[in-house]
């Protein structure tokens, strides 16, 4: 129906990737690499992970090869494609985040969890975001 | 979740990471970040009182004499202080509960060395102990101020607007300096909060601006780096003194304080992004340059910045600096015609091109990408593009005219292959064309669902007409543009595989043939599930299809309001006057079947048709009501954002409910509906069944060949069957399982191997 997040492509600007995300395996390409994680991001995404079962991969790409537009993609299966969005659009972000604040990805990682949280409640507060956005629902 | 830190939170975090680094299990820089933090969150400003009992504690515990620990419990773990001897203290609590300075140990002054090995700064000052300031302040953006050393020595030091200002602007000179461009020897200092940059003084120099439009070769010199000061986003790189001309005619970049990621003065800037702009808007800005380049220089400027991509790329540490920096030289490299003076890849042996692949050989291709078998760089899927090199893959195929290229499709066992390709980051679909048929460099592709690899949809009717689902796919990638097809054969001699063989073997070679039986049998079953699912899915998408004719549901309006972003697009009333707005929302409203109503000359009163709110809307309020979330995001106009939400709140989330509850009734009432969630049910428990016995499988390890096809066969991700594929020496994957409306996709892994129609 709606939803999902524009996640643009390597050099593609904002309008080229809602072109081109109209096709079913460009939109999917996207996101393939946080499908079977039970950690696809350093953000706490809450929710039923990993998206796919890593055994289970392959046979729902081929269920996606089935159709050419996204649009007409069965709505159980661009349920799964909406919250990897969601995943990589808000992982980008964090990471661009920590980026500005010269906080390294691994360095993150290694922090205490309440510093942690301090610093993911400063990335909320950036963005004007709720905590909402890390339940995969 | 409850994110309010309370105070005794924030002390508890720092006595937990003070903790931490006495126990080396982190280091100094942590607990300097945290008392940093910590600080900045309680508001503190060190009183003098304050600085005093930490100079005092300090200079005490250096004479060897015990500071009173009374006095000392107002300090905060995590100060750092330079002592009198040069070096940097920390002070911590130690395991019997005192504070206790001790020598800072600096782990971060990794990166720092390795910039600072680019320049030849031997013998800079160690410290700001080593130097003094003169009473000259020399200008810049942000304060620079001459330094002389014990010898006499003169050194410009910068402090930038901020420590990741200076350090950038640091970045900047060493990346300047290893794509060779003349920059002053440096060197960057940490000492406690302050960082700075300590910059060789150069007498007897020009500014640049000074000589703009009367030393021509001044000029010619200057614009000789105008294609890096591009990369570098170098704005500001010709004004002023930014670049200073030796005696001997040659620029050298000065100050570069307002490259990548900051603006001159210390700002971020809001469009440093993986286009490079600048190829035309610091022509635009500084027009005495168009006249000392060309078109050919700028491309020889910019092959000059490729050459040396690896050496660029290393300096930087900052993982969305690196993946913006690269991305801004793939832009780059896409504006290159293809050179056909480069010679191509030569085209090896059978014998060398199939052979099987040594571990060492492998281990030096997942080396070069430093153990990311995701990455992708200049050349796409960059340890693909590695394997691929390897085997000689990368040749550039034969350009075959029609007749010739008809005589190898007309062969039964070749395979026609159509690539649909699309102008995408400003560059036109032909020169990609032209890149797959000619450039030496090839470039395997970023996004795939099947594997790594070059796709192209499978022409089974090896003809081009829109009732094959390969050409059709084709035409979809090139947004129904004919000409933006290459038709690629696939000649008999070529090794191919489909996925379905990849993935047993895969399966086989790190679990074994039993495996491969019982993930055969999920298989089947997961497939059965998954169309149980696709019909209920159909089902629903009936009565989904029903409710939305039946309320007027628009897609078109709504691809608008999400895709275009008029909050964004409109936002500007300098640029999109009031009426235009207003007429612009009122064919929407129409559009949708609402009402759009003037209740007076300001005000417009709207509705839609499944709702009875009302929302008003007065253009007054169109003034002043520019927002935007953070220096990073686009400016927003949020009037309009909330008439969008108004709209989608009132017109497609009420037909989203009433569509949720038909759905519901009938999965309530409807016996197909109920058989099929039965089945669903039913499917589901004998899948698990199955799962179970695969994972048990699983769980007693794989024995792969060896380490790195064990790592690549971890990897759980789709892009791996490309890979896995290459390694084994296929040219081309067939990706089965096109029906409906998709095709059977080829993954091109060697593209010298194709030949391909002349277009």
């Amino acid at each position: 129906m709606y939803g999902g997040f524009v996640i643009q492509g390597y050099g593609e600007s904002y309008e080229e990737s809602i072109e081109r995300n109209k096709l079913t395996s460009v939109r999917v390409g996207k996101i393939t690499s946080v499908l079977t994680s039970s950690k696809p991001s350093i953000l706490p995404f809450k929710g039923n992970l990993p998206l796919i079962n890593e055994d289970s991969l392959d046979n729902y790409m081929e269920e996606y090869q089935r159709y050419l537009y996204f649009d007409d993609v069965p709505d159980f299966l661009q349920e799964i494609v909406f919250k990897a969005e969601q995943v990589v659009f808000y992982n980008y972000k964090f990471l661009e985040f920590l980026s500005d604040k010269k906080i390294s990805e691994k360095s993150f990682e290694e922090l205490e969890p309440s510093k942690k949280l301090m610093i993911l409640n400063d990335f909320l507060d950036y963005e004007h975001a709720e905590i909402s956005i890390l339940e995969l629902k | 979740m409850n994110f309010n830190i309370s105070l005794m939170d924030l002390q508890k975090a720092l006595r937990i990471i003070n903790d931490a680094v006495v126990q080396g299990n982190l280091d100094d820089n942590s607990l300097e970040k945290a008392n940093t933090t910590y600080k900045d969150s309680i508001g503190f400003e060190p009183s003098l009182d304050y600085n005093i009992l930490k100079s005092q504690s300090l200079n005490d515990k250096l004479r060897g004499v015990e500071f009173n620990q009374d006095l000392m419990k107002a300090l905060m773990e995590g100060e750092t202080k330079i002592g009198s001897d040069g070096k940097k203290y920390i002070l911590v609590r130690v395991p019997s509960g005192k504070l206790d300075w001790r020598i800072f140990k600096d782990k971060t002054n990794k990166p720092d060395d390795k910039l600072n090995s680019v320049f030849e700064n031997d013998d800079f000052p160690a410290s700001s102990k080593d130097f003094k300031i003169l009473n000259t302040s020399i200008g810049g953006s942000t304060g620079a101020k001459m330094v002389e050393d014990k010898n006499g020595k003169k050194f410009i030091m910068k402090k930038g607007a901020s420590k990741g200002h200076v350090e950038e602007e640091f970045l900047t000179n060493a990346i300047y300096k290893t794509a060779g461009f003349d920059t002053p020897e440096m060197k960057i200092y940490h000492e406690g909060n302050d960082t700075f940059i300590l910059s060789e003084f150069i007498a007897n120099t020009k500014p640049f601006d000074s000589l703009i439009g009367k030393d021509v070769l001044a000029m010619d010199a200057a614009a000789e780096g105008f294609a890096m000061d591009c990369l570098m986003a170098n704005w500001d790189a010709y004004k002023n003194d930014n670049i200073l001309v030796d005696q001997n005619g040659i620029p050298i970049r000065v100050d570069n304080g307002g490259s990548l990621r900051y603006r001159a003065q210390g700002g971020l800037k809001t469009n440093f992004s993986s286009n490079v702009d600048e190829l035309t808007s610091m022509i635009t800005q500084n027009q005495w340059i168009s006249k000392h380049l060309t078109q050919d220089k700028i491309n020889s400027q910019i092959s000059d910045i490729l050459a040396k991509e690896k050496e660029i790329l290393d300096l930087v540490d900052d993982p969305i600096l690196k993946s913006i920096l690269k991305a801004r030289m793939v832009y780059m490299k896409n504006r290159l015609p293809v050179d056909n003076t480069k010679k191509p890849a030569k085209k090896v042996s059978n014998k060398k091109m199939y052979r099987e692949l040594t571990e060492d050989e492998l281990q030096v291709c997942y080396d070069n990408v430093n153990g990311k078998l995701h990455s992708i760089g200049a050349n796409g899927w960059e340890f693909l593009s590695q394997i691929c090199k390897l085997r000689g893959f990368d040749a550039v195929p034969e350009v075959l005219d029609d007749t010739e290229f008809n005589k190898v499709l007309a062969d039964p066992n070749s395979i026609y292959v159509n690539r649909g390709i699309a102008d995408g980051g400003g560059v036109p679909a032909l020169k990609f064309m032209k890149d797959f048929a000619e450039n030496p460099d090839c470039f395997y592709g970023s996004v795939g669902i099947h594997g790594a690899g070059i796709y192209a949809g499978v022409n089974v009717a090896k003809q081009n007409t829109r009732k094959d689902h390969g050409y059709d796919t084709a035409l979809a990638y090139a947004y129904g543009n004919p000409q933006h097809i290459l038709d690629i054969v696939i000649p008999k001699e070529a090794k191919v595989t489909t996925k379905k063989k990849i993935k047993e073997m895969m399966d086989e070679e790190f679990f074994g043939p039993e495996f491969k039986n019982k993930k055969k049998e999920f298989d089947k079953t997961e497939k059965e599930y998954l169309q149980l699912q696709t019909d209920l899915s159909n089902e629903k998408k009936k009565i989904e299809d029903d409710t939305k004719n039946n309320l007027g549901w628009n897609q078109k309006a709504l691809d608008y309001l999400i895709y275009d972003r008029p909050e964004i697009a409109l936002a500007d009333t300098s640029k999109n006057s009031v009426p235009v707005v207003i007429n612009t929302i009122e064919r929407l409203i129409y559009d949708l079947n609402g009402d759009f109503n003037q209740v007076d000359d300001k005000t417009y009163e709207i509705k839609m048709p499944n709702s009875s709110s009302k929302f008003l809307f007065n253009v007054d309020d169109l003034d002043n009501a520019l927002k935007q979330k953070n220096e990073n995001s686009p400016v927003y106009n949020f009037r309009i954002q909330r008439l969008k939400n108004f709209i989608i709140d009132q017109h497609y989330n009420k037909i989203k409910n009433v569509i949720d509850d038909k759905v519901a009734d009938a999965l309530k009432n409807s016996s197909s509906l109920k058989q099929i969630t039965k089945d669903i049910d039913s499917k589901k428990k004998d899948l698990d069944i199955i799962q179970s016995e695969v994972s048990k499988m699983k769980k007693g390890g794989g024995t792969p060949s060896n380490k790195i096809v064990g790592h690549i066969l971890k990897q759980g991700s789709a892009e791996m069957y490309g890979i896995y594929a290459a390694i084994r020496g296929y040219d081309v994957m067939i990706a089965e399982g096109g029906n409906d409306d998709g095709c059977d996709y080829a993954i091109i892994l060697n593209r010298g191997i194709t030949k391909v129609k002349k277009f």
